[in-house]
């Protein structure tokens, strides 16, 4: 699905990592690790194509666009338009992937995240709701967009142990069913009991 | 996990866009209401600035009045076409989705002229009270025709200043120091044209040259919005 | 050490000296406004140097825009600031020019419009510049305003000239500029020659500064870690 070959990347004129490999295929978890300032944002952001600047190759496999099958978390922001209704979002977001997005998938998979009842799915702007509350409705929207390869920055940002635990078993059954993910996490629970690699960035910096 | 899912057409995308966009003006009412507010208060204040016009240059004087109105009340509105999107990384969520950006820059610029039409509207009928003006006037095709070439210029040109600030600090002042420099020939084509039309009610020379000169600016505006704003919405910090 | 656009730098700057002594003593005066219009000699060259950068920066543009480089930003930015300093040039000579002559120092003809507009681009130009952070979105947005001020300096001073030719026919053509004499005309023309060498002199010698402070900056950045 994705192959990284021999990236160098330098912020002002600090390099960040130098000759990073690897490559992931159906089925794989790859969790990045590291210490703050390592770069493991970055690497999510060049991968993604947020940000340019960096030699050697990021290829994505076939020739469809890799948006279409990609997913994306950032650590920092949840991507919610804040005066839309929970169910608003979801439904713009889709359709902006897909023809058309089913009004009652989209209100089953909130209550599975604990978005219950209309008045938090369809009345409430997101504007009001808590960090922990937006996090799950961006969790949400990655299981509905149902891409192959799922970027994680810092997933479980804000997220109590209930959200924890529901998106293990969301990580779980993604990669059962073939999707792959690379993962920028600190929190060890995440990956304990699944089968990954770890990238540790950092060492390449010193 | 659907491998190969059909993606929605660039017209489909586009109304999605718009619809989002006009729903967040109606969450936040304030959106629509400022512009319109704002031009009210520009009316009054030429009421105040010149003196009481002699009934033979009022209609000049109300389509210069409203015309400048529009334009001021259009900056405000023009500096937030990407308000919503600058919060909570929207805009970058929008660059990973699998969308055409030319269907995000075509979805901004509509909403812009559906707001900056029912600015011009509301601005229009003020300024024909004020003006003790004959209200037939919003009915004249001519004139009509000169608000939405104006609108379209004002618009193309807003979105594609707004498109360039997007990254840019200070970008509620940075955005008039633009707009308002480059709008400048835009007005003048409008304001001579409709000036013009409504004095003499002639197709001649002069109203050729005004009109054929803001049609340029309009497709020169809309040209570069539509090619180089989309490669603005994709270009990286 | 000199390297060539300093060189021709020089050069221009010591022939556009030659130029204005022989516009202070050799040209004869003008009959109808006296020893005044001998600042036609710096005026006229400055407003050429100040829309010649305009083009100057919609090639630069182009050409950052296809590279999307931070160096082939360079350019733009030495040929705005070059061409701001033209125009600001041209409005004060003008001004001085005018007070004088038509006993203002300011009056909205079509061509003071224009320049004052221009000025205005300029200046909106490099804002733009200072408040984007470095990178490809700087490249893109700069050269994108830079293609438009390029492309909307002709159209805007055909509107205005129109607009003003329209209602006030005769408080434009006031200096009667064709009834100038072979010699006056000469050296008007090569002062205009000399100019636009000078202003391309020093946009490149302008450019290589930049250039160079840029290099600084990152090898002062780089030596910090």
């Amino acid at each position: 699905m994705l192959k990284v070959q021999d990236l160098n990347f330098s912020f002002k004129n600090r390099p960040l990592f130098s000759g990073l490999s690897f490559s992931v295929s159906a089925g794989d978890l790859v969790r990045i690790a590291g210490p703050n300032g390592s770069g493991k944002s970055t690497l999510i952001a060049l991968v993604t194509g947020l940000i340019s600047g960096a030699s050697g190759s990021i290829e994505f496999s076939g020739n469809s666009d890799f948006r279409s099958w990609t997913s994306w978390i950032a650590a920092d922001a949840n991507g919610l338009i804040p005066s839309l209704s929970a169910a608003t979002n979801l439904q713009f977001w889709l359709e902006l992937r897909q023809p058309a997005a089913d009004p009652e998938q989209i209100r089953l998979v909130l209550s599975s995240w604990g978005l219950t009842g209309d008045w938090v799915q369809t009345k409430l702007p997101v504007s009001k709701f808590s960090t922990g509350m937006r996090r799950r409705l961006a969790l949400a929207r990655l299981e509905l967009e149902d891409s192959k390869l799922w970027l994680l920055d810092e997933p479980l940002f804000g997220l109590d142990d209930a959200a924890c635990k529901k998106f293990r078993e969301s990580l779980k059954d993604h990669l059962a069913k073939g999707g792959a993910a690379v993962l920028v996490t600190h929190d060890e629970r995440i990956v304990q009991s699944l089968e990954h690699r770890t990238i540790v960035l950092g060492d390449q910096a010193k | 996990m659907t491998p190969a899912r059909q993606s929605p057409s660039w017209t489909r995308t586009v109304l999605n866009l718009l619809e989002q966009s006009l729903k967040i003006d109606f969450s936040a009412k304030e959106r629509l209401i400022t512009p319109v507010f704002f031009a009210a208060i520009i009316l009054l204040l030429f009421s105040f600035a010149l003196p009481e016009q002699p009934p033979e240059i009022r209609s000049r004087m109300m389509v210069a009045e409203s015309l400048l109105a529009v334009f001021f009340a259009m900056q405000i509105a023009l500096s937030r076409t990407f308000e919503a999107e600058r919060n909570d990384r929207v805009f970058d969520h929008i660059r990973l989705s699998p969308i055409d950006s030319s269907a995000f820059i075509a979805a901004k610029l509509i909403h812009v002229l559906v707001v900056g039409g029912c600015v011009t509207l509301c601005t229009l009928v003020l300024a024909l009270i004020l003006q003790g003006q004959d209200f037939s006037l919003i009915g004249d095709p001519v004139v009509v025709a000169g608000c939405f070439l104006t609108l379209l210029g004002l618009s193309g040109l807003g979105v594609l200043l707004a498109a360039i600030t997007l990254r840019a600090e200070g970008q509620q002042v940075l955005f008039p120091l633009l707009y308002f420099p480059l709008s400048v020939p835009v007005l003048l084509c409008s304001s001579e044209a409709i000036v013009h039309w409504l004095e003499t009610q002639k197709w001649d020379e002069t109203m050729r040259g005004w009109s054929v000169m803001l049609l340029a600016f309009d497709a020169i505006y809309l040209t570069m919005t539509l090619l180089m704003g989309a490669e603005s919405v994709d270009s990286g910090p | 050490m000199l390297d060539k656009s300093r060189l021709s730098l020089m050069l221009g700057l010591c022939i556009l000296a030659t130029q204005w002594l022989l516009a202070w003593y050799w040209v004869p005066v003008d009959d109808a406004q006296g020893e005044v219009y001998r600042i036609i000699y710096l005026h006229v060259p400055a407003a050429f140097a100040a829309f010649t950068s305009a083009f100057v920066l919609a090639i630069a543009s182009i050409i950052a825009l296809r590279s999307k480089t931070n160096a082939n930003l360079d350019l733009s930015k030495a040929a705005t600031e070059v061409g701001l300093m033209f125009t600001i040039l041209t409005l004060a000579t003008g001004s001085i020019w005018g007070k004088p002559t038509w006993g203002t120092w300011w009056t909205w003809d079509a061509r003071l419009t224009t320049t004052f507009l221009l000025a205005l681009m300029y200046g909106g130009w490099l804002l733009l510049h200072n408040a984007t952070p470095e990178g490809p979105s700087r490249v893109r947005s700069c050269s994108i305003l830079g293609l438009m001020i390029a492309v909307d300096v002709p159209i805007i001073y055909k509107s205005v000239t129109w607009w003003r030719t329209l209602h006030q026919p005769q408080t434009i053509l006031r200096s009667g500029g064709s009834t100038m004499d072979d010699d006056m005309l000469s050296l008007l023309l090569a002062g205009i020659a000399i100019m636009l060498f000078v202003c391309i002199s020093m946009i490149f010698v302008r450019r290589t500064n930049i250039s160079l402070e840029r290099e600084l900056e990152q090898r002062s950045l780089g030596a910090m870690v």
